[in-house]
């Protein structure tokens, strides 16, 4: 017998357990389009500053680690919330990476690209770094940590789901056609498409993605502290590293914070919800997206001082 | 587990980056008051997973106060020393409190038998109750009781032989009590149960006023580092924590220190094991309350200095003490 000549409550249970079959699916398809997560302890320790950046927030974290490493060398300020070009024709940073990884020979693209256009607004030069995006989404391919096409992923990681949508619009189709009762099918049906909707959605990143993040952070959670308590123990790659892998919390009370367009990003989403809410929102510093948390308790800071 | 010998730098969130990057620093110490034992610092616990060692640093058990130390500040101790894996717990030989008062300063215990009985009866209860074993640590005394009368290298000496407990050998406090107050630093050394360092401190300071401060927020300077070469050269090589609470400068520089100090560490020679100390001196029951009583006065002099002092102690050096205090606590 066809499950399409189901009696309709009898089809219904038999849809309802098929939902967790499928959710199960879609889990695994998940799993499989985005890979595996070998590797990631050593690569997180090759790549650079702005590649990390580019992996925690795209174009745009990568652009704010490098205004935060420029203006930690001297080679930008801000004045009056806008970035000042101190040093044009700057060299690359002879202080290197301190965590050992030879440094570039010349000034990464990122930080020619705030030095020839710094002067025009954060914004702007947003807008133009995006012309390097497709060379970090390269290196972020070739090194697997990202997905190569995200809506096709998505499409792969929805077809059992769409499977499954697809069986009980043909039931609802049968019902119609004999006149049955489809109502409570077809509502099923909209939240199964929303469900469906939500649940294939892909991230950027790929498993070994998440898992190099998540172990240059953890090789970085000195550097976190110390970004936050004495910055002049910072090489200016640090203080991009830092920033890039732990966003705001990092610069908190500086005037550079101001000119970042993802803290003005989330400046605008917090004054919006205290307008919405009638209320205000708790510290603007860290509700933009991706920064870090501090996480941990105690500081750990301050001595016994000695005699001072 | 002993602790590594080699050159460590006090954790702080200032100097985890350092740490981190600095393997040959392969031991550390961290202000265990700073530490909530449930939830270490991320940047601490994971170094620690990797296999930096934590001394757990007190400082507030006041082992020379009149009153036992306190039981909740005990257990705190060890649950931080537990959490951090600590081999090793210190603290100092000296009182920071007397009943409710607080002068925010360790300040020096009487060198007196009845202090030595009393300081014994305390490192006891506290090493019976750590896990792991105890190291006192000698401290820069911005004043002296009047009527010493036995050497503090022999009240440390009687202290540890008879409790078990280990030194922690402050070698900047050292420096501080002899330009402050003419002590020979390294008498001290060699009156010492010198089997007993188990490790040593070094620190910058700088003149402040009419008296030399370890504060912790300068480098070691030439002098600090030639004594600490002639305090090895009696201990034999021990393990070394650079000790740095403020004013951390660049990085260049503060590696440039723990280089300067590994090199005086490399030159330290071995030293044959010496004999333990035999405890000699006959110690008498202890009054707490009458020490308890002359604490407080010392403490109420020094943070009202309008009430009439207890008689005997200089008036420069109890002015010094409240100018570290102002220091230490600005209003």
């Amino acid at each position: 017998m066809s499950p399409l000549d189901l009696s309709g409550p009898d089809f219904l249970v038999l849809w309802f357990w098929g939902a967790f079959a499928v959710a199960g699916l879609t889990l695994v398809v998940r799993r499989i389009v985005r890979g595996r997560r070998e590797g990631a302890e050593q690569l997180a320790t090759e790549l650079g500053p702005y590649d990390l950046a580019y992996l925690e927030g795209g174009i745009e974290r990568a652009l704010e680690a490098a205004i935060v490493g420029l203006h930690h060398r001297g080679a930008i300020d801000v004045v009056n919330g806008k970035i000042v070009v101190m040093q044009r024709d700057i060299a690359v940073d002879a202080e290197g990476v301190f965590r050992g990884i030879p440094g570039p020979d010349r000034l990464p693209p990122i930080e020619r690209l705030v030095v020839d256009h710094g002067d025009e607004s954060v914004r702007e030069v947003l807008s133009r770094a995006r012309s390097l995006n497709a060379g970090f989404a390269a290196r972020a391919l070739s090194n697997g940590l990202v997905i190569a096409n995200r809506t096709r992923a998505r499409l792969l990681v929805a077809l059992p789901g769409i499977a499954w949508i697809a069986f009980g619009v043909a039931k609802a189709a049968v019902g119609i056609a004999r006149d049955r009762p489809t109502g409570f099918l077809v509502l099923l049906l909209a939240f199964a498409v929303l469900a469906v909707a939500f649940g294939s959605r892909v991230p950027r990143r790929t498993l070994r993605g998440d898992a190099v993040l998540a172990a240059a952070k953890r090789r970085s959670y000195g550097l976190e502290a110390t970004a936050k308590t004495a910055k002049t123990q910072l090489t200016s790659e640090d203080a991009a590293l830092a920033y890039g892998l732990f966003g705001h919390t990092t610069l908190a009370g500086l005037a550079l914070l101001l000119v970042m367009p993802s803290y003005q990003q989330s400046l605008l989403v917090a004054t919006n919800s205290a307008a919405r809410d009638g209320g205000a929102c708790g510290s603007a510093s860290g509700c933009g997206g991706g920064s870090g948390c501090s996480g941990g308790g105690g500081g750990g800071g301050g001595g016994c001082g000695g005699c001072s | 587990m002993s602790l590594p010998v080699c050159v460590g730098l006090g954790w702080r969130p200032e100097t985890a980056w350092l740490i981190d990057n600095r393997p040959r620093a392969a031991f550390s110490e961290v202000i265990a008051e700073n530490i909530d034992p449930r939830r270490p610092p991320r940047a601490l616990a994971e170094v620690i997973e990797r296999g930096l060692v934590v001394v757990t640093h007190g400082i507030g058990l006041s082992l020379g106060g009149a009153e036992p130390p306190d039981r909740g500040r005990i257990r705190r101790l060890a649950a931080v020393a537990k959490t951090l894996r600590s081999p090793l717990v210190s603290e100092h030989v000296a009182f920071a409190r007397a009943g409710r008062l607080e002068p925010g300063h360790f300040l020096p215990v009487a060198h007196t038998r009845a202090q030595l009985a009393l300081l014994v009866d305390h490192v006891r209860r506290v090493a019976d109750a750590l896990p792991v074993p105890l190291a006192l640590e000698n401290i820069a005394a911005p004043l002296v009781w009047p009527g010493e009368r036995i050497a503090e290298a022999e009240l440390l000496g009687e202290l540890v032989e008879r409790t078990g407990a280990q030194l922690l050998l402050d070698v900047a406090n050292l420096r501080a009590n002899a330009l402050n107050h003419g002590d020979d630093p390294l008498a001290f050394v060699d009156a010492l149960p010198l089997a007993r360092v188990a490790y040593l401190h070094a620190a910058g300071g700088a003149r402040v006023d009419a008296m030399w401060r370890d504060t912790h927020a300068h480098p070691i300077d030439a002098a600090g580092l030639a004594l600490l070469g002639a305090v090895l050269a009696r201990t034999g090589p021990r393990p070394i924590l650079v000790e740095r609470d403020r004013a951390f400068g660049t990085r260049a520089a503060l590696e440039a220190e723990l280089d300067a100090v590994e090199r005086v560490l490399a030159g330290a020679p071995p030293v044959a094991s010496v004999e333990r100390m035999t405890p000699r001196l006959a110690l008498p029951p202890f009054d707490r309350r009458a020490i308890a009583a002359a604490q407080a006065a010392l403490v109420r002099t020094v943070i009202d200095p309008e009430g009439a002092p207890p008689p005997g102690f200089s008036a420069l050096q109890l002015e010094e003490t409240r100018a570290i205090l102002r220091g230490k606590h600005p209003r």
